[in-house]
């Protein structure tokens, strides 16, 4: 099984990148780094240094933290994604979003060397080493799997191996090791999953879920008995009406403890023993929280990607303080004492240093240059800053994580009416799918963008240059890839599925190639409001969302077809199904 | 007594906002002045679709249109026309109730203004709108809406003038307002508004003077009864959110004592109304008592009223771990079901309620929620709603609102609508009901100057609460 990865990605002669050579830092004229999008979404810090992935230009900038600068750059990968340090902090583990590779790089002081590469699954957004050193944890978030890499293995052949993949049932992206134990909790990237896998046995021990969508920050109390989680709620039952925005009923942003014991537990009631702390106040939202860390006295800090702030709660007690750092602060990272944290500010590229006992910002270093931003550019500012909506509460990317869907259900206006709540929709290939919104009302993508900003958000009365840039950047969004493409051994059952659809008359609504149309159809559902005329989405990357209909009625693809039976028009027999299912998740 | 101190406290935010009867824009010129016929023939037809669409169980397009054509006609004391009902009862499209009243309309020496002014508020008289109420006009039922998101802009008083006093009293300056901000205290009266004098102004045009954008200026020059001189309060109009969740003692302005025992990790929190603030209020609460180690709760919901459903099950999903909350069947006999999510406040803590007859509205739904649920046990006396959804329904052609009976609730446990029976009873007579509210009124702040009692009364229904929780606690 999966030979094709776990055989080591053998490239010739491994690429050396020496980079910033005390003798060249020591220099009188630093070199200026070229002007480019970098993009900051992940510290490591390594005595001194600070190391700093820049997703966007697959580089790692290095800060001499004493000076408060950077001194070197040096090109690792395409995107970035993730980078991590080894518990004696002589190797980073980088993961390459675009080539689907894990990077482990050694590191000499503030040098670093690309030692080894192995090929991991499809859009490796996280990667965690194991308190051991020797293993390693990475999370691919289009593939749904999380791969166990044997690190040690390097040392024997020269690369790291896969030693297993294990499947998950939703997409993940945090990640973090349960201490002592051969355990990773990993979470939902979209919605509030959170499964335990065993390291050791390469399964998953229990998939539970929280009241909960996009978990941004994973991080253990100073006990050790509590996990902290930081991530969103929406309320379904709320109205996207001023009033509810601003008393926080309908995002709630979060920092959850959860027990180590009931994580361990795999039928514990996650909830139980556990606490939420809701972030912000009335009249001062906190939209997107993100990168979480605690200190050795258990004072967390938590980034708060939509406003620009960073949250501070001493010692697990008393009020958040909060500080303004910039644009979208998204990681953070803590010296071993606990009075600095460095902060990375994703789209203004550079790092924030926030004195943590004082609770004030202290200074930012730019990590280079920036070009001249695209329209596309500035639409991508746009749809993650909270600041568009009512007292800063959600962004677009707080419904529409990534340009995808948190899965849950929301009260607006888009449809006429309150009482009538429906599922988010995602985003990813938004351009080819007109009209819009559920029942198909929207003919111009820019008049569902304004809807959205005006009376789903009810922020600032919004510009023409603003739904411009944002109508520019969501048509960048391309469809996820199919959860499970086409191999050899699924070929022929795949195309008999593809037939299947055809047959069943699938293909009258879900027009190939964006598998939806633009009429609306009665499909014998029907919402609070009785309207039972919808617009079919999408199902490029079906496989990739759920839960599905408007409601959520059905969680899984089985579900829409057996206990749904959605529109088909003879009876599957169980092999058919698996056929179509099979097709379904290739698209 | 009893009742002056319940409306005090359940109107304490509605209470600046009754205010002026349904009144048309006088027109400048009598050239510029509509038809009446053509004005009310089209108010009738979209107050009778609305109440049509909208109530749960609405009379009769042909009643309503009795009622309005009886008002017509006593405006003027005229005599009803013969065998009214019987006339009225063939007509069916539009163009004949036009015709009628065009036919009918009588011909007298009244201003034609008060001709559609009576014609209107007997329109709604056969309909579930709320008693005297009639058509809202629209600036009112912005300021309604306002308060019932808790999103009230204005100068934050409640008022008083009865008509013998020649000036209108402040009788609270609530505490986030901008009037007491500004220097106004409880008892005030208002001698001038912006520079007009107040003396012999009806309650309704001293409202008129004071209610206005947010964001807009206005002044007062007030006195103390009982002083000479008079101050001047300079305000700019703003929104005065409202607490809605109360401790059991207060300390100071913004601290409060929550246990009724320091010894006894039991938190009292008293929910005056439910409005869509209460659920952060509550979670902000929550944090802080649990970091003071809280593991018993008593949730006082006695004479809670106030609230529409939206807030009531928002705030009951936040104490509910899961579960069927109630269900509402609208005017078209849908039912919906009000489900709550897992997230819990207070999860661990066991929790107490206190109701009693004046439990209402939002507040007796949410004890039903949490009783159904087995979160809660009640202690106290019975409540007494009917399940009655009463909704601020909106008229096109800005027209104003009226305020309809809606839709019915059915509990989640058994069918359909039924009050709380407290699972332990606790009566109390007049004289301590009475000295738990004041004690009540006295914290929040809401009572009037000078009447504050200083010590806690007796509570029997407290202490059987505080009772039940004992065991729970200990552990």
């Amino acid at each position: 099984m999966h030979s094709t990865r776990s055989r080591q990605a053998f490239r010739g002669i491994v690429a050396v990148l020496l980079i910033c050579l005390p003798s060249i830092v020591g220099q009188a004229a630093d070199p200026q780094p070229p002007a480019r999008l970098r993009r900051p979404v992940a510290l490591v810090l390594a005595e001194k240094w600070l190391f700093v992935a820049n997703r966007t230009a697959g580089t790692v900038s290095v800060i001499d933290t004493d000076k408060g600068r950077v001194i070197g750059e040096s090109e690792v990968c395409r995107k970035l994604a993730d980078l991590a340090a080894t518990p004696d902090g002589k190797r980073l583990l980088a993961v390459d979003e675009d080539a689907a590779e894990l990077i482990v790089l050694n590191r000499s002081g503030p040098a670093l060397e690309v030692a080894g590469r192995v090929t991991v699954g499809q859009s490796p957004v996280s990667v965690r080493p194991l308190a051991d050193g020797r293993r390693c944890t990475v999370a691919s978030l289009w593939a749904r799997e999380l791969a166990i890499v044997d690190l040690a293995a390097q040392d024997r052949s020269g690369q790291p191996s896969i030693k297993k993949v294990v499947e998950l049932p939703f997409s993940p992206r945090q990640q973090i090791q349960v201490p002592d134990t051969d355990k990773i909790v990993v979470a939902d990237a979209f919605g509030g999953k959170i499964a335990v896998v065993d390291v050791a046995r390469g399964i998953v021990e229990s998939v539970r879920s929280l009241p909960a969508h996009q978990i941004r920050g994973l991080a253990w109390d100073a006990t050790g008995k509590h996990l902290l989680i930081s991530h969103q709620v929406l309320h379904a039952d709320a109205h996207t009406t001023q009033a509810d925005i601003h008393w926080g009923n309908l995002i709630v942003n979060y920092v959850r403890s959860v027990s180590r014991a009931n994580l361990l537990k795999a039928d514990a009631d996650l909830l139980e023993g556990g606490r939420q702390l809701p972030l912000g106040d009335v009249g001062h939202g906190t939209g997107d929280p993100a990168g979480l860390a605690v200190t050795v006295d258990g004072t967390s800090v938590v980034a708060l990607a939509g406003v620009g702030e960073v949250a501070i709660r001493t010692a697990n007690k008393g009020d958040w303080a909060y500080v303004v750092v910039g644009q979208r602060p998204t990681a953070v990272a803590l010296d071993a004492a606990g009075r600095r944290a460095f902060v990375a500010d994703t789209f203004a590229d550079r790092v924030t240093v926030v004195d943590v006992i004082g609770k004030k910002k202290d200074i930012d270093i730019v990590l280079g240059a920036q070009p001249k931003l695209s329209d596309a550019d500035h639409g991508e500012l746009l749809f993650y800053d909270a600041r568009l909506s009512h007292e800063n509460w959600l962004s677009c990317s707080s419904c529409h994580v990534d340009g995808h869907t948190n899965g849950q259900l929301n009260d607006n206006l888009s449809d006429g009416s309150f009482g009538t709540p429906k599922r988010v929709l995602s985003l990813l290939g938004v351009k080819d799918t007109p009209p819009w919104a559920w029942n198909g009302g929207i003919a111009d993508l820019k008049d569902q963008v304004r809807k959205s900003m005006e009376i789903t958000m009810r922020g600032p009365k919004a510009t023409d240059q603003q739904v411009h840039d944002l109508e520019a950047f969501l048509k960048t969004l391309v469809p996820p890839p199919p959860l499970r493409a086409e191999t050899a051994a699924t070929r022929d059952g795949l195309q008999r599925g593809k037939e299947l659809f055809r047959q069943q008359g699938c293909t009258s609504c879900h027009v190939p190639p964006a598998y939806t149309s633009a009429k609306t159809y009665d499909v014998g559902l029907a919402d609070e409001a009785g309207t039972k005329l919808f617009n079919p989405p999408s199902l490029r990357g079906v496989g990739q969302a759920g839960p599905y209909f408007h409601d959520n009625r059905a969680a899984t693809l089985e579900d829409v077809l057996v206990a749904h039976r959605h529109q088909l028009k003879k009876e599957l027999a169980r092999e058919e199904l698996a056929d179509l299912l099979l097709f379904l998740r290739s698209i | 007594m009893l009742h002056r101190i319940l409306a005090l406290s359940v109107f304490a935010v509605a209470f600046t906002i009754t205010a002026a009867p349904y009144a048309d824009e006088p027109a400048k010129k009598s050239a510029d002045k509509p038809d009446p016929v053509r004005v009310c023939s089209e108010r009738f037809w979209i107050v009778s679709e609305t109440v049509l669409d909208r109530e749960f169980n609405p009379p009769t397009r042909q009643e309503m249109f009795v009622h309005a054509v009886r008002s017509l006609f006593a405006a003027e004391n005229a005599e009803p026309l013969p065998e009214l009902e019987r006339k009225v009862s063939v007509l069916v499209n539009r163009e004949q109730f036009t015709a009628f009243l065009k036919d009918n309309w009588p011909t007298s020496m009244v201003e034609s203004d008060v001709l559609v002014a009576s014609f209107t508020s007997g329109m709604l008289e056969g309909s579930s709108n709320q008693k005297d109420q009639g058509l809202i006009p629209p600036a009112t039922a912005k300021a309604m809406e306002g308060a019932a998101a808790n999103r009230y802009v204005g100068t934050g008083i409640q008022l008083r003038k009865s008509a013998k006093d020649a000036l209108p009293e402040i009788t609270v300056a609530f505490p986030n307002g901008p009037a007491r901000k500004a220097g106004g205290k409880n008892g005030d009266l208002i001698l001038e508004v912006d520079g007009v004098s107040m003396e012999g102004l009806t309650l309704s045009e001293v409202v008129d003077r004071i209610r206005g954008e947010e964001g807009t200026k206005v002044s007062f020059t007030v006195r103390q009864p009982d002083e000479k001189g008079t101050r001047r309060l300079n305000m700019t109009r703003g929104p005065v959110p409202f607490t809605t969740v109360f401790g059991y003692k207060r300390i100071s302005e913004d601290r409060w004592q929550y246990r009724v025992n320091p010894d006894q990790p039991i938190a009292y929190l008293r929910l005056e109304t439910i409005l869509p603030s209460t659920p952060a209020e509550l979670r902000k609460l929550e944090a802080t008592l649990l970091d003071e180690g809280v593991k018993g709760i008593v949730l006082d919901l006695r004479s809670a009223g106030g609230g529409d459903v939206q807030p009531a099950l928002l705030t009951a999903d936040e104490l509910l771990p899961g579960g069927l909350m109630f269900k509402v069947q609208d005017a078209r006999h849908h039912i919906k079901e009000y489900r709550a999510d897992k997230d819990c406040i207070f999860r661990d803590c066991k929790t107490v309620l206190l109701v009693n007859e004046y439990t209402q509205s939002a507040g007796e739904l949410v004890a039903a929620a949490l009783q159904d649920n087995d979160r809660a046990v009640a202690v106290g006396q019975a409540t007494r709603g009917d399940g009655s959804v009463i909704s601020l329904v909106h008229l096109p052609n800005d027209l104003g609102a009226v305020q309809l009976r809606t839709g019915r609730v059915e509990r989640a446990k058994g069918k359909g609508w039924r009050p709380i029976t407290p699972d332990h009873v606790v009566s109390l007579d007049q004289d301590k009901s009475m000295s738990i509210l004041e004690w009540q009124h006295a914290q929040s702040g809401t009572e009037p100057p000078g009447s504050a009692p200083k010590d806690p009364p007796n509570d029997p229904q407290l202490a059987k609460a505080l009772e039940l929780l004992q065991d729970a606690v200990k552990k």
